[in-house]
């Protein structure tokens, strides 16, 4: 028969771990409202920048030698590629991090088949841990970075990716990282930030319109196409923490059902324990009481 | 669409909104190549923006806010600041500000190579910008 003090002490452990996952959870509730704000705010600036981005290139002047109108949309034959993970800073949020650490690797070996040289660029914690036991060269390693990060932080990730980029030491640049479908649903997904592919930026509204630049539309290009690189990555940081806080408060709430769960069999298991005790006491002192007579 | 003969200016940053559909008179930008005044009717506009300050007019009041950078785009007679930064007078510590203003001779000393002078003077601009804007409304 289980032990009643062993099982009271084992109610008592499982309660105070549901107390926390449930402090978790509310804690990550109210992050993750916080980070879809900002994903909100986020999207008037995106709008604007694609459509005047649109615009601009659409009016840009074809060139003779078929050269790209700035080095950012060089297309070349892919050698070397850069691969940015993106993951969050801590674990406890089910499979987020595992699955970015995972489809890295497929795509990482996908390279290789191809003989594709591919070198990482870290951003997150769990991918620094995850990456630097490995033999694949990593650039750039940011652990900590989710703990506080603006557009600056994004900023400057992006001009040292664009600075290697326009230096031919890599041909490409992918990203993967986990996108903001829902509360309850995030993917894992990968697309490419260098090149640009202006193609990609030519359905957006605007496109259309007569602009009248100011300076002349390649140095607007010039500009605008770095803030575009920048303000991508800021994207997916962006989209990444929301993410991260909402599989965080998913994979809570389901631990403080498993808790709840665990307590009400240990309690049922701890009542019918009690009362086959206090059963077999009950024997005892009637045979007992039997025997004097 | 704005009503005709008013413009809707609005003002964000890669983090925040900062003007949102401000239905004003005139709009004067900051521009790189110098100072843009906009009115209603004005040919769709694409201008890089400098360090300065971007004040509306609405029935003979104005306002500003501070802009650090960036670009301006006007079209179908709304205006859309794209700044790297902005404060509005709200946001604006006057104090802080002129501490930065302050401290730009100190570290105007201190710089090395054009891109780190050019930095230190976006920022004091910037810090003038925001005590002009904390100052005037």
């Amino acid at each position: 028969m289980p032990n009643l003090i062993d099982i009271r002490r084992r109610i008592r452990s499982v309660k105070s771990t549901q107390q926390i996952t449930k402090a978790m959870k509310m804690v990550a509730a109210s992050k993750l409202r916080r980070s879809q704000e900002r994903v909100l705010a986020a999207r008037p600036y995106a709008r604007t920048l694609g459509a005047t981005l649109a615009s601009v290139a659409g009016r840009l002047p074809a060139r003779d030698d078929g050269a790209p109108a700035h080095p950012l949309l060089a297309q070349r034959e892919e050698k070397k590629v850069i691969l940015v993970v993106v993951t969050g800073d801590k674990g406890l949020c089910g499979a987020f991090n595992t699955n970015v650490n995972r489809v890295a690797g497929g795509f990482l070996r996908e390279k290789r088949a191809a003989g594709v040289e591919v070198s990482l660029v870290t951003l997150g914690r769990k991918a620094v841990d995850f990456w630097k036991r490995r033999t694949v060269p990593v650039l750039d390693a940011r652990p900590g970075l989710f703990q506080r990060f603006g557009y600056e932080t994004a900023a400057e990730v992006a001009r040292s990716l664009a600075a290697r980029f326009t230096g031919g030491e890599v041909d490409a640049v992918y990203v993967v990282h986990n996108e903001f479908r829902s509360v309850i649903s995030q993917v894992v997904g990968t697309k490419r930030l260098l090149p640009i592919e202006l193609g990609e930026l030519g359905a957006a509204e605007g496109a259309g319109t007569d602009y009248l630049f100011e300076p002349g539309p390649d140095v607007i290009l010039g500009r605008l196409l770095p803030r575009h690189v920048e303000f991508q990555l800021f994207r997916v940081l962006l989209e990444s923490n929301a993410a991260e806080n909402a599989a965080r408060m998913t994979a809570m709430e389901s631990a403080t059902k498993n808790a709840g769960e665990m307590i009400d069999s240990l309690t049922l298991t701890y009542n019918r324990a009690r009362q086959a005790k206090i059963t077999k006491e009950l024997i005892e002192i009637v045979s007992g009481a039997e025997a004097l007579k | 669409m704005s009503a005709p003969g008013r413009l809707t200016l609005t003002v964000v940053t890669p983090e925040r909104s900062v003007v949102e559909r401000a239905a004003c008179d005139a709009v004067s930008l900051p521009g790189e190549l110098g100072e843009l005044g906009i009115l209603p009717g004005h040919t769709p506009l694409v201008s890089l923006l400098a360090v300065g300050r971007v004040v509306w007019t609405d029935a003979g009041r104005k306002t500003s806010v501070a802009v650090r950078g960036g670009f301006a785009e006007v079209a179908d007679d709304s205006v859309r600041v794209l700044a790297d930064l902005a404060a509005e007078k709200d946001a604006i510590d006057a104090a802080e500000a002129r501490e930065e203003l302050g401290a730009g001779d100190a570290r105007r000393l201190a710089v090395v190579g054009q891109e780190q002078l050019d930095a230190v003077n976006a920022d004091v601009a910037f810090a003038e910008a925001k005590l002009a804007v904390a100052q005037g409304g």
